[in-house]
């Protein structure tokens, strides 16, 4: 069984004289923000179907007095928001600590053995950093033809947001909006965006739109603005960077989107997250096996986008 | 009558009988076997009429779709293949990539000024 603990450079530093600091040191870790605007599914165990009902236009007539009802008046169509089974497992041996600097974190005595040293701390590391790889593959993930049990990574379990977006764009189910220039650029950012507006749907202009992209294009965005315009973007009353032209649109930069140039214009509701259970994700199951301490999750996850026609999505043409 | 009698005459009644009856029973034969043959014509023209109806889902063009190309097209002395099937430059119009390759100043304008819809080959 392979630890999951790694004390190569803390053990040899318990020859000197010196002081510890009793505080980890670890970097910051983003979180799901998609989670605040996509809808969620909670219960999906492998499928859930989720229809789409579309109302055809043109079938109201002249009136006369005689019936004749509409045909295809409305349609149904399914979308199939599909979870995979994920885990983690992690295994310490706490004791091998003592031969570390760390081993004065841990009270005295050897036996029990389970005190791991800043537990909660490497607990919560690991938490957070779950949390980042979990938002990193609800965009980026993409299945791998063979999903291999205990060895294919979270990402390649499920194809996540762009990888449907490319799909759907191989299948002409949505139509990218060539970028000038072939890359987003601090000088073409504005235009860009105003030209994919034009693609949106007259009625989700009236709503809540958010305008995904990474933190790079977001600030070529605010540069190309600041250049163009010799002002500042507008904000809306939550602090947001609202389009030109619109009422609700928003620009929603995505650490989980990382380098990715594609520019995605919804509602975000119009994206659909499944877990089995919501907490599946956050809660670790502990056992101590003899001298090892055993931490595991597991959970399901899949995503899914409901609608991509009639104007509902708009993106650029670049992956 | 002597009982010796009565017995041929019975017979030949029930011959008689048998031989209605079984003309009956080949009446109705035939009469099933035709409609099995009325009934399998029906359910061919059923099953073939199901199968038309099902292709034209309600919403959906009932002409065949096209499959979707990223067609190659070579420009001066470069070859180019489009990374995309369909494409819009003002984000109302849609350009199909298929027909683009035979416009030949629309695809100067894609290389030169959206490169990203096409890879150099």
């Amino acid at each position: 069984m392979a630890l999951s603990q790694d004390i190569t450079a803390v053990a040899s530093y318990q020859a000197y004289v010196q002081d510890f600091g009793e505080d980890l040191i670890t970097r910051a870790f983003y979180m799901p923000k998609t989670l605040n605007y996509a809808t969620t599914h909670e219960g999906v165990k492998g499928k859930k179907t989720l229809t789409r009902l579309k109302a055809a236009t043109g079938k109201a007539v002249a009136w006369s007095s005689g019936f004749s009802a509409a045909s295809n008046a409305v349609e149904f169509s399914p979308r199939t928001l599909e979870v995979a089974q994920i885990k983690r497992d992690l295994s310490f041996i706490p004791q091998e600590f003592e031969s570390s600097y760390l081993g004065k974190m841990r009270p005295k005595g050897q036996n029990p053995g389970q005190f791991l040293p800043f537990e909660a701390d490497v607990l919560n590391t690991i938490l957070k950093g779950h949390t980042e790889e979990y938002a990193a593959s609800l965009w980026s993930a993409v299945k791998a033809v063979t999903v291999t049990p205990g060895t294919t990574p979270m990402n390649q379990c499920f194809h996540g947001f762009l990888k449907l977006i490319a799909d759907a764009i191989t299948a002409t189910t949505i139509t990218p909006v060539a970028t000038p220039g072939g890359a987003v650029t601090n000088t073409n950012a504005v235009a860009l965006l105003e030209t994919m507006w034009n693609g949106l749907g007259a009625a989700y202009k009236e709503m809540e739109v958010q305008i995904f992209m990474s933190w790079s294009s977001f600030q070529k965005y605010n540069q190309d603005y600041r250049e163009r315009y010799g002002k500042y973007t507008r904000l809306n009353e939550n602090g947001e960077v609202k389009m030109d032209f619109s009422q609700n649109a928003t620009l929603v930069p995505l650490a989980e989107m990382g380098s990715s140039n594609r520019i995605v214009m919804t509602p975000g509701t119009n994206l659909n997250v499944g877990f089995d259970d919501f907490a599946d994700d956050k809660l670790f199951s502990m056992e101590q096996n003899k001298r090892v301490i055993d931490w595991w999750m597991d959970w399901d996850m899949g995503v899914q986008i409901a609608q991509f026609d009639e104007g509902a999505m708009v993106v650029n043409d670049l992956a | 009558m002597t009982e010796a009698n009565k017995i041929p005459e019975q017979e030949a009644a029930k011959a008689a009988d048998n031989k209605v009856l079984e003309a009956m029973i080949e009446a109705q034969a035939n009469e099933l076997n035709e409609l099995r043959a009325a009934l399998k014509d029906l359910s061919s023209e059923v099953s073939s009429k199901s199968a038309t109806s099902s292709a034209a889902l309600p919403g959906t063009d009932p002409e065949p779709k096209k499959i979707p190309v990223c067609p190659e097209f070579t420009l001066g002395a470069k070859k180019y293949k489009f990374n995309v099937p369909t494409f819009s430059l003002n984000g109302l119009d849609i350009l199909v990539a298929e027909d683009v390759v035979a416009d030949k100043k629309l695809l100067e304008k894609v290389v030169t000024e959206y490169p990203g819809l096409v890879t150099a080959k």
